[in-house]
């Protein structure tokens, strides 16, 4: 059983390659219209009075998030390339939410990582509006690796709304049933 | 043999019975598990290869020529940056901390790594992975719960 973070717990923990150095920090976590949602991570330094580091973490080269290092093959999992999202363009200051069937549920405050080797993107951390049956203002919802994307916002399945949780405790059993129950409606589909 | 029964022995010529250095710490290969020489100060080193015998007492070479510079990438590093693996910090490859290296058992003959001692586990040499200025990163054990 892997453990739940959200990918801002991960700032200030070290990026580390399997050679055994730290080659920077998570300074910022970074988030797009993209399939892939989490893009990367921008870096800064470990050492005193040392800046932002001018490379980034591509989420698809990070090789493990631990409890106490973000691991990486080797030096070169670094990009010089700035992460953006695949619509290019104009950057998005606010990532959207909506269902499939047409529900907005808010903006995405953050995501929430399954830790490991490979680790893994496994639910979104959504600013939802307050209204009566809410008060909490967050909503907590499970999904599957790669999202769907619209032109303005990240899709997730209507049916993801039943899992949603407010808090990580609750997360981890309802992101593994709802996933079961996925696997099985994609199965069926095929 | 284990590295802590070596570490601030004399090195000593075996054709004149001199003591031309002192071991500080040894030097290790993590890509081929094996300890390649030890270096005595933060310019030089002595390799295993020129290591005639190792004893209870001293490490024996045959002549002062056994102390040289740091020729390769991997050996400028462990002599320049004063790179070690007891008492580092543990990573395993998923990232986690684990208790700290307390020694290295390895074949004087070869510098094979027999095992990396933890202050609570054994592993094998071949779980090595890597040795930075960090940590001393290991395969994350399986006989604990990712």
């Amino acid at each position: 059983m892997s453990v739940l973070v959200l990918a801002s717990d991960l700032i200030g923990r070290p990026v580390v390659t399997l050679g055994g150095d730290d080659i920077g920090e998570v300074k910022d976590v970074v988030l797009g219209l993209d399939q892939a949602v989490l893009l990367g991570f921008t870096l800064r330094g470990r050492r005193t009075l040392s800046g932002p580091l001018d490379r980034v973490l591509p989420w698809s080269n990070v090789r493990a998030v631990g409890r106490d290092a973000v691991m990486i093959d080797h030096e070169a999992a670094l990009s010089d390339e700035p992460l953006t999202d695949s619509g290019a363009g104009e950057p998005v200051l606010r990532l959207d939410v909506v269902s499939d069937a047409g529900n907005h549920l808010g903006h995405l405050r953050d995501v929430v990582i399954a830790t490991g080797r490979p680790p893994e993107l496994v639910g979104f951390d959504i600013a939802t509006e307050l209204s009566e049956g809410d008060s909490t203002g967050r909503m907590l919802l499970p999904v599957n690796e790669m999202v769907a994307v619209s032109e303005r916002a990240l899709v997730v399945p209507e049916a993801a709304r039943s899992f949603a949780q407010r808090d990580l405790t609750g997360f981890g059993a309802g992101f593994t049933q709802y996933r079961d129950q996925f696997q099985a409606v994609d199965h069926a589909r095929k | 043999m284990r590295v802590s029964d070596i570490i601030g022995h004399p090195i000593v010529t075996t054709a004149a019975a001199e003591e031309i250095a002192r071991v500080a710490t040894p030097i290790v290969d993590p890509a081929q598990h094996r300890v390649i020489g030890f270096r005595i100060n933060d310019e030089e080193m002595v390799p295993l290869d020129a290591v005639e015998a190792i004893g209870d007492e001293a490490v024996m070479v045959r002549t002062p020529d056994a102390v040289r510079l740091p020729t390769t990438t991997l050996e400028q590093r462990w002599v320049h940056e004063r790179l070690d693996v007891v008492d580092r910090l543990v990573l395993s490859d998923e990232g986690n901390e684990l208790a700290a290296v307390e020694d290295i058992e390895f074949d004087p003959s070869t510098g094979v790594i027999e095992a990396v001692v933890l202050e609570d586990r054994r592993l094998t040499g071949d779980e090595l992975v890597g040795v930075g200025a960090f940590a001393v990163v290991v395969q994350a054990p399986t006989d604990t719960p990712r």
